[in-house]
């Protein structure tokens, strides 16, 4: 059980590091355990070595094949984190309720949270312009706003990633080109489907009306409620199945795929650009969620507009987990920027 | 933990460095070296963290392997490094010594 933890260690190192050292170290641990040292604590000094070698290349043959592999790697961290939070970033900031003792309120927030176009209706049926907001309430619009921008914009320039890594692909004449090009298809038709979907799930819903039956009751008829609810969940299935399988595509793509060195370069700019949206979008969503906390003290006055989340309650695991992928995406954006200045300055492409 | 037993001041580098001032050894002969010498416990992650990086940094040299042994030489640089390294570490710790009175 215990030589078995030791070789799981050993297997956790990168492959040309074992290739290198592999043997001369298996001769150390052989002594060292005929000595009668503990095996646990050789694997976990392995382990965290094995760790600082991935993460650190350090005696990495300076070559093309490996370089560009770390690069790929490097970029699939750099962005891969991405993907992985913002759905639940979204899934809180997306909810919202307003709130304002002078009537209903109008608006199409985020885009529309501020002082001259969020309306209130009076009870009279007045329209008026709002003239009480908080300036932590402005500050929660416009952080929902720079959170939604942010993931708009990130997700135009991984669409433009995934078709310039589609391009790369179909370039480098590797055995395994085909289920690689395969699998950078599945983000799109993920969200063709969706979107297949979801107007076939609307067209169902219209076809029915509204009628009025004797006793007084008015019920939707003539529609196709199960099959529309069905169709509701079916795309909610395909997109979270869209959503794991892109991500596993995507990493899987990054370690086995054979990619030309502006390919790579291109990568390398899209990793960068994830991790500064990523910085964005953490400092954001902590800015978010202190003005939530600050609109408490400042929306007292009569009348005043508030906006709650109904899923403010996991902002807390949701920021952990959205800082550990940021620090993760720097780190490969970092990365990815190191090995590509080793292969550009040095023109390993070549050799 | 391993490292725990290593001081704060002994830096892994100089260890072996100087273990091998004595001669090529091969990792666990250096293993062994560092431990008669100063009573550390390194294992051989630690080890060959440290090696990699100074085969790396040129400051020693692998040798050709002798059954899976495969044994490290200080070059010239690491030589320089090294004497430079105990030279600043002695006078911190003649300056340290003088000032605690254990010295004259």
């Amino acid at each position: 059980m215990q030589a078995s933890f030791i070789e799981v260690a050993l297997r956790s190192y990168p492959k040309w590091w074992t290739e290198r050292y592999g043997d001369e170290m298996r001769a150390v641990i052989d002594d060292l355990k005929a000595e009668g040292r503990s095996e646990n604590k050789i694997a976990v000094g392995l382990l965290r070595d094995a760790l600082r070698s991935r993460l650190q290349a350090r005696g990495m043959p300076r070559t093309y094949g490996l370089l560009a592999t770390r690069t790929r790697t490097s970029v699939a961290v750099g962005t891969l984190p991405w993907l992985a939070t913002l759905p639940f970033v979204l899934f809180i900031t997306g909810r919202f309720v307003l709130h304002s003792s002078l009537g209903t309120i109008q608006s199409g927030y985020p885009f529309q949270l501020s002082l001259s176009r969020t309306r209130v209706v009076s009870s009279s049926g007045t329209q008026l312009f709002h003239s009480s907001m908080s300036s932590a309430t402005w500050v929660i619009g416009v952080s929902t706003m720079v959170i939604t921008g942010l993931f708009l914009l990130t997700l135009m320039v991984l669409g433009i990633g995934l078709s310039v890594l589609r391009h790369g692909i179909v370039r480098e004449k590797s055995s395994n080109r085909r289920s690689m090009y395969f699998l950078t298809w599945v983000p799109l038709v993920s969200v063709l489907a969706i979107f297949a979907l979801g107007i076939t799930q609307e067209m169902i819903s219209n076809e029915g009306h509204w009628s009025r039956f004797p006793k007084g009751q008015i019920e939707w008829v003539n529609g196709h409620p199960v099959l529309a609810a069905f169709m509701g969940n079916a795309t909610w299935t395909i997109a979270i199945a869209g959503w794991l399988i892109t991500m596993a595509g995507l990493a899987v793509v990054s370690n086995r795929v054979n990619l030309p060195p502006d390919t790579l370069r291109f990568g390398r700019t899209v990793s960068v650009l994830t991790s500064i949206s990523m910085t964005l979008t953490f400092i954001t969503f902590v800015i978010w969620d202190v003005a939530l906390y600050v609109q408490a003290n400042q929306a007292h006055a009569a009348g005043a507009i508030v906006v709650s989340y109904p899923r403010h309650d996991l902002w807390l695991p949701i920021m952990l987990a959205l800082g550990l992928a940021f620090l993760a995406s720097i780190f490969g954006a970092t990365s990815a920027r190191r090995s590509w200045r080793t292969i550009y300055s040095q023109r390993l492409w070549d050799s | 933990m391993e490292s725990k037993r290593l001081g704060r001041t002994q830096d892994a580098t100089i260890l072996v460095l100087t273990s091998l001032t004595g001669g090529a050894k091969h990792g666990y002969a250096i293993i062994k070296d560092i431990e008669e010498m100063t009573g550390t416990v390194f294992g051989p992650g630690t080890l060959y963290g440290v090696l990699v990086r100074l085969e790396e940094e040129g400051l020693i040299i692998a040798l050709p392997a002798e059954d899976r042994r495969r044994p490290y030489r200080i070059t010239g640089a690491g030589s320089a490094v090294l004497t430079e390294r105990l030279r600043s570490a002695m006078k911190v710790a003649t300056i340290g010594l003088r000032r605690l009175g254990e010295i004259g």
